[in-house]
């Protein structure tokens, strides 16, 4: 089932944009009906006072595009206008203490840049090559055995600025701050899926506590929008993020520098601030979409093959249509001729040549449109979040198979018309 | 239209709130409320109000449910959440606050100083 992620994915955004489009739709004609309403009550005619509502609203593209932002980014981070500055501290000789103080340096250096609107570091960018992940525990746990575990849940060391660079929206209390230090108590930012599972509520569990496997409590002071960590497909997971001062340095680290304008204007200035603050730091440097290209390679090339596997099956079918279609057509030519030749109709030639042909086709439709609604489940799997028995893919399906049924029977069927009685008597 | 004024920028998620507690409303409906609670003083743009509703909906202030409207018409309806309502009061109290203050400071007279 891995292998399907992918096209689960794939299927099920395409679903919900166009689910949501067409709810947007909807709620802007009856916005648009209700301002026509009253523009027709003061006395304009209807398709006036529908002009009148439409220019008044403005921009319908625009308008869309605000509202799929507003609703959020799809991975739970936004890579558009973000710069990824990856750097190997621990090649470079830092180690130990050094490293957090390089990482502060860094980050207020890149601050400064004109463009630059936030700077967040991460030790593990979402999304790459896999997650750190550890296990927690309710704060009522006093068994802290990982039988005993409320959720395993993504870890992120984070430094406070980070939400703001990778447009991770903070939903209710606050983020991180350069106080929440080795010398403050522990805390940590959750996400909803987290809140919900471990908390006990989604909204309110800002100042409740959890527990991590070392017994330590660890108060919740933000709650953020759920994301992608591991996989593209994955259902939402828990994820919580903790201050990079509180956690042992890691040496392997994300700087997200977050512009207002295309971020690879800003890369010569980047770069040259890296150098400056240390020379023979080896660092890369890339867009964090460039990044995301990389990383979802794998997940791409298994979508190309599922597509190029179900091209190859609907080939298949084209040519064993065609073929039983056409074979029953030879078969059948002299009758054929025949019928002509007492003067049957277009239509009855094509009954008597293609009839069993299309019978065929619509037994076998159905059974495999019936087999695909009882196998539902495993579709549902497949097609996250779209029902399989939703009109749309079913109609879909049908109409599909219905058309390439129909290029394959087109050849034979013309065949079968263009029968020539007297030939076929003359070959006698 | 001269003596509208536009609304600040961050006040627009205070005021669909607001206009919200007083019943569920449909977009339309929350432009007409918002004019009438202010006396027709503010103006919000058509266009600009609903990426705010998604944005509500979407922190779990508002939720939002499909019904009639008083023009018999399919509607969108939106009502406030119990943490919809918790942030109305808050927002509440801090616009109150700022307001406090910066009248206070724009009273101010030279020989208070």
């Amino acid at each position: 089932m891995k292998l399907l992620d992918p096209l689960r994915f794939r299927i099920a955004t395409l679903f919900r944009r166009s689910e949501m489009n067409a709810e947007m739709d909807e709620e802007l004609r009856s916005h648009l009906q209700h301002r026509a309403d009253d523009l027709e009550r003061s006395g304009l005619s209807r398709a006036e006072a529908e002009r009148r509502a439409r220019i008044e609203f403005g921009g319908y593209q625009r308008f869309k595009e605000e509202c799929h932002e507003a609703v959020g980014s799809r991975f739970g981070f936004e890579p558009r206008n973000a710069m990824l500055v990856e750097t190997a501290l621990g090649m470079a000789g830092y180690s130990g203490d050094q490293v957090p103080v390089m990482q502060k340096r860094m980050i207020d250096a890149l601050e400064t840049i004109p463009g630059v609107q936030s700077v967040g570091l991460v030790d593990r960018l979402p999304l790459y090559y896999g997650a750190n992940g550890s296990n927690v525990f309710s704060d009522q746990t006093t068994d802290l055995r990982p039988a005993n575990t409320t959720a395993h849940a993504m870890m992120y060391d984070i430094s406070p600025d980070y939400f703001d660079a990778a447009g991770t929206s903070l939903l209710t209390g606050r983020k991180l701050s350069w106080h929440d230090d080795k010398n403050s108590p522990r805390v940590a930012v959750v996400n909803r899926e987290f809140a919900r599972r471990v908390l006990g509520s989604a909204t309110d569990g800002v100042c409740r506590y959890y527990k991590m496997p070392d017994g330590s409590r660890v108060q919740v002071v933000g709650i953020v929008e759920d994301g992608k960590y591991a996989t593209l497909a994955e259902d939402p997971e828990p994820a919580m993020f903790l201050p990079m001062q509180q956690q042992p340095a890691s040496n392997e680290s994300a700087l997200v520098v977050r512009s207002d304008r295309d971020p690879r204007q800003l890369a010569e200035a980047i770069s040259n601030t890296v150098k400056d603050l240390d020379a023979g730091l080896p660092f890369t440097l890339r867009t964090w979409n460039q990044e995301l290209e990389s990383a979802l390679f794998p997940s791409r090339m298994a979508t190309l093959a599922l597509g190029v596997l179900g091209m190859m099956g609907a080939v298949l079918s084209i040519t064993g249509i065609f073929g039983m279609a056409a074979y029953s057509v030879s078969k059948r030519l002299r009758e054929l001729g025949i019928r002509v030749a007492l003067g049957a109709q277009r239509n009855e030639v094509l009954q008597a040549a293609l009839g069993r042909a299309i019978k065929l086709l619509a037994i076998g439709s159905a059974a495999g449109l019936l087999l695909g609604i009882l196998a539902s489940r495993v579709l549902a799997f497949i097609v996250y979040q779209a029902s399989p028995r939703d009109p749309q893919v079913l109609g879909g399906v049908v109409l599909a198979m219905a058309l390439l049924g129909l290029l394959a029977t087109w050849i034979p069927a013309r065949r079968a018309l263009k029968v020539d009685p007297m030939m076929l008597l003359r070959e006698e | 239209m001269t003596d509208q004024a536009q609304i600040l920028p961050g006040t627009l998620d205070l005021l669909i709130l607001r206009a919200v507690s007083l019943g569920p409303l449909h977009g339309y409906g929350i432009l007409l409320r918002i004019g009438q609670i202010s006396g027709n003083a503010l103006l919000i743009e058509q266009g600009a109000l609903y990426p705010g509703l998604f944005r509500l909906v979407r922190q779990g202030l508002l939720k939002a449910s499909w019904g009639t409207s008083e023009n018999n018409r399919r509607a969108k309806f939106y009502e406030l959440t119990a943490s919809g309502r918790r942030r109305l009061r808050e927002e509440t109290d801090n616009w109150n606050r700022l307001v406090a203050a910066i009248t206070s400071a724009l009273a101010a007279q030279p020989e208070e100083v």
